[in-house]
This record gives structure tokens, sequence and C-alpha cells, in this order.
């Protein structure tokens, strides 16, 4: 639950205080958005009005419902190779999945945005013309107190999010 | 002050049973009986018992029967499916600030694979024959006759539950130890599935805690291995046939 009176940052202050934190996101956000322009789509899945069973908790794939989709600008982008799989033991019915979709995005950008990311929420990325495809989000990056994440160990700035392929049949955003 | 003697002292306050439908069946208990058949259940065949129905009786019963309570807050327990979204949905009341699920809890997880049920038998009667659960009159205005509602043998099935309780106090484990010791002490306990007591065995009771490593997070985990005795009564197997029937026929002699 946020706080609502906030404890001031007061951290390496003499160097490196919050107006200095707000030029280099905005430095960080002109690159981000103008030079490089990676950008993915969120599909936030609606918690409240995706009705589900009482048992599972789970779902069909045509009655899940999603908030508006909200494209969002990343970087640090990745697709892995995906791997060659079998699902029966003896070799045969084999596939190759897309791999795992791994980015960072900062938190000034989803909060613009009024969005964030949950696990279990999907992402849509064009990596062609061809069309767009899913991934689901395994880890929404929310734990990021670390030093990779935060700047000189003031504050956090960003968030790395990792998501698995997303089968038609779990999310179909058409 | 006294009543006067015209004064009723003794109000009976629950009505008669009445049939208004049925003015001449009225105070039949059989047709009373009948009758609340009917509306009670809509129909005279048994409800169906599928696997979602033994899997919300299972987590009622460990939700309610064994039902735990340490510092005066219940130990949420948690049942779901591999959907990732929906982790939030079922445990959106007891996460932390990064929705992560807060310990103590009870996780409940059902092995995928039922296997064909040791209870009351092993083997069914091969064929797949129905039997007759009710026999109920009828009545056309012309016709006296029978209906037979028949259902077949119900598939026995063992499900293997197991329930983990994540705790970081041994008061915690002991608290939910002692309920289930109890539940379990004369071998099994029912779990009500559809209004049918399903028996439970507790077969293993193990620790899979994870203490021993310094460095990371440490907290007490133990399983309980129940199996779940229940069977499939599949309603589309379910048969509805018309029996005997007994016309009702009148001959008018004349004598000349």
């Amino acid at each position: 639950m946020e706080r609502k009176t906030k404890i001031p940052v007061t951290r390496v202050n003499m160097w490196y205080d919050e107006g200095d934190f707000e030029l280099d996101m905005d430095v960080a956000k002109e690159f981000l958005e103008n030079d490089s322009n990676f950008r993915v789509v969120l599909f936030a899945v609606d918690r409240v009005n995706t009705q589900v069973d009482d048992v599972y908790m789970e779902t069909d794939v045509h009655e899940v419902r999603f908030h508006p989709p909200v494209e969002i600008t990343v970087s640090g982008l990745k697709i892995q190779e995906g791997e060659l799989k079998s699902y029966a033991g003896n070799g045969t019915l084999s596939f190759k999945d897309r791999g795992n979709l791994e980015f960072s995005v900062l938190i000034t950008t989803l909060k613009e945005k009024g969005v964030d990311i949950k696990r279990g929420d999907f992402i849509g990325y064009s990596y062609s013309e061809e069309g767009i495809h899913y991934w689901s989000v395994t880890d929404d990056g929310r734990t990021n107190m670390d030093n990779k994440h935060t700047v000189y160990g003031t504050r956090p700035y960003y968030r790395s999010v990792k998501c698995v392929a997303a089968d038609p049949n779990v999310f179909n955003a058409l | 002050m006294a009543l006067p003697n015209s004064y009723k002292k003794k109000i009976n306050l629950t009505a008669p049973p009445q049939n208004l439908e049925y003015p001449f069946m009225m105070r039949s208990g059989a047709a009373e009986a009948l009758k609340e058949e009917i509306t009670e259940k809509n129909t005279f065949l048994p409800q169906g018992v599928m696997h979602i129905d033994l899997d919300r009786g299972f987590k009622e019963f460990i939700t309610k029967e064994c039902k735990v309570t340490y510092n005066g807050s219940v130990i949420p327990v948690v049942m779901m499916s591999i959907q990732k979204w929906n982790e939030f949905t079922a445990t959106w009341q007891f996460v932390d600030e990064f929705e992560n699920i807060k310990i103590p809890f009870i996780s409940v997880i059902r092995q995928p694979d039922t296997k064909p049920g040791t209870h009351p038998a092993i083997y069914n009667i091969p064929g797949h024959p129905t039997f007759t659960y009710a026999e109920v009159p009828t009545w056309d205005g012309n016709r006296k006759g029978v209906d037979l509602y028949k259902i077949p043998q119900p598939t026995p099935i063992d499900v293997m539950y197991e329930v983990r309780i994540f705790a970081y106090r041994q008061k915690e484990l002991n608290a939910f130890n002692l309920v289930m010791m109890k539940m379990f002490n004369a071998r099994q306990a029912y779990a009500t599935v559809n209004g049918n007591p399903i028996p439970l065995i507790l077969e293993e009771v193990s620790d899979e805690s994870q203490v021993e490593d310094l460095e990371s997070k440490r907290y007490y985990v133990q399983t309980y291995t129940i199996n779940l005795q229940g069977f499939i009564l599949d309603p589309e197997d379910f048969e509805h046939v018309p029996a005997i029937n007994r016309v009702f026929t009148l001959i008018e002699n004349s004598k000349k």
C-alpha cells in the first residue's frame, strides 16, 4: 500500500538531487522515444471485471477482459532464441516456440501513461511487418530496489520485465 | 388482568399444509413429499458429480472444516490453476506491496492425474448399464403409469491433493497440524460434494521447509497429501424412460 506521506530521499544530495534525477529521466525518455523507439503494447488484464470460476479461478480466452491497450516505449528489448522441444516423449510432435521476451521500462513512462505492468498481463510486440505477437508477463520487475535499478543508489528508475510466449489459445487480442 | 373467556388464548401460527393445485391431495404427506421433490430439485434425478465438483468440495472442506486461526486472523487458503494473471484475483486480499503473497497461507494443489478409483470397488459392471433411481407415478387424465429415472453406476476415481502450509512460526504449523490430526484421527474424514459424503484419506505428511539456506528467506513448509476417494456421475448418462401404463377403459352395455 502506498504511503500518504513521503519520505524525502536525501542520499548524495550534495551532488545528485531530485532536479538532477528529473533531468536524467527527461534525457532518457527523449532518447528512448525519439532515437531508439522500441515500442510494445501493454494489454493489462481487467482483474475486476473478468469473470472466473469459483474453483480454479480460470477463464476461457474469449472471456478475459482487458483495459484499453497502451503503447509504451521500452529499452533493452531482447527476444531469446526459441528452443526445439517435443510434446511426446519419443521425440515426435515437435514444436519450436518463440523465445522469451525481456525489456526495461522507465517508471516515469508508466506513470505518464497511467498504467502498471502486473504478472500475467500480456505484451504485444510487432517484430516484423506481418503482424503482432504476444507474450505473457512472468516477472513484472516490481521489486527493483537493487543497485542496478537505481541511480547512484538514490531511487529506482526503471523496471526489468520478463515474459514468455503466449499461445493464441491463451490470449488473442483480435 | 384476566382475559375474558371469549378470547382465544392459543393461536396456532403454523399454517396447515395446503395443496391448492391439487385439493384432493390435501393433507397427504406423500403428495407433499412428491411436490417438494419436484419443486426443491426440479428433477427426480440426483445431481451429477464431475471433477470440478470434487475440487470445489475439497476446497470447501479445507477452507471451512480445516479452518485455522492464528493471532485472530484466519490463515487464507489458495487454490488455482496455472493461469498467471489470476494469481492476483485469488490472492489480492493478502499480498504485499510487490504483489507477493504474504506468509502464512495454505495452498491446495490437485495432482492433475486422476486415477481409477479404489472405493467402493475397483471395477464397474461392464457395458455401462443404467439402474432405476426413482419410479415416479404419472397421470395424464386418461392413463395411469410410471416413469423410470435411471442412472449409471458411478465411476470411482481417486484424486490426490497436496495441501501445503507456509509459515514463519512453529506455532502456526502446530495450529494447522492440530486441526488436521484431529480431523483424520479416525483415518478418514468426509468432504460433501453435491450432497454426497466423499471419503478423504490422509496419506502422508512431509516437510519441505526452506530453513537450511541461511542466506535466503527461511520459512516452514509442511505438506499433507490427501486422497479423495470420489466418483464421477455424468448427468449426460441419466435416462428418463416411460414404464408401464394402465388405460382406464369403460364399457357400456345396454340390455334390450
